[in-house]
């Protein structure tokens, strides 16, 4: 297998594993670029678990997640396996309540008080 | 929080200094340029413009630099191609008119699209 394809793997495996996965520089405690802490930002703020990959730590994702999800920049969010957006996109969402819309029709928890009414 | 991040107009003025992280991402992309001797010119919006236009012809883009240095732009298009596409398909078509400048020479784009209403 190739390393191009063990990386298209591990990917994969890891948004059908997590409901929520955040594509970031750095971590949800330390975010290490502006636009990926913006993101993580909003998912506290929503209260949402998710899984932080921090793509500094490995070349071969960081390359990998752009290719996967034919998406130029990092931050990159999976919900349900489903590539939602980066930066820009996930902030619209939030601010119209798109996100959370998209977190209760996938039935996963987050805090209710943060939605829309 | 949720005011500051849903706020307009809180991005940076000109001449203040970006927080230490946005400096920190924006080296990433720099160094390594400047490494591999590519030169990482900061794009001019005119040419953003062109390139959007070339691929969308229809389209209606308009460029704010938000810090005043020429690198830092937001841009939102709008046109007609965009009609049914998701949000992430209408950025992905915006990015592929801009032919891999995104997250290289083109570091600090923020995109707003959305189809054309009429």
């Amino acid at each position: 297998m190739t390393e191009h394809q063990a990386v298209h793997d591990w990917i994969a495996k890891t948004i059908a594993a997590n409901d929520v996965v955040l594509f970031m520089k750095g971590t949800s405690k330390f975010p290490q670029c502006g636009f990926s802490a913006q993101v993580a930002q909003i998912l506290a703020h929503v209260g949402v678990d998710y899984k932080d990959v921090n793509v500094l730590e490995d070349m071969g994702i960081r390359e990998g997640i752009k290719a996967f999800s034919n998406w130029p920049t990092i931050p990159q969010l999976y919900i349900k396996g489903e590539f939602v957006g980066g930066c820009d996109i996930v902030r619209e969402m939030f601010q119209h309540g798109e996100l959370q819309q998209i977190l209760d029709d996938k039935g996963i928890p987050y805090d209710k008080k943060t939605a829309v009414a | 929080m949720a005011a500051d991040l849903k706020g307009e107009g809180t991005g940076p003025k000109r001449g203040r200094a970006f927080p230490q992280r946005v400096w920190a991402c924006i080296l990433s992309v720099t160094l390594p340029a400047i490494r591999d001797g590519r030169t990482p010119m900061p794009m001019d919006a005119g040419e953003i413009e062109r390139l959007i236009k070339a691929s969308l012809p229809d389209a209606e883009v308009s460029i704010r630099d938000l810090a005043g240095d020429g690198d830092h732009y937001a841009a939102h298009v709008v046109s007609s191609a965009f009609a049914g596409k998701t949000r992430v398909q209408q950025h992905q078509m915006v990015y592929q008119a801009l032919g891999g400048r995104m997250g290289d020479v083109l570091h600090a784009l923020a995109l707003t699209t959305a189809p054309r209403k009429d």
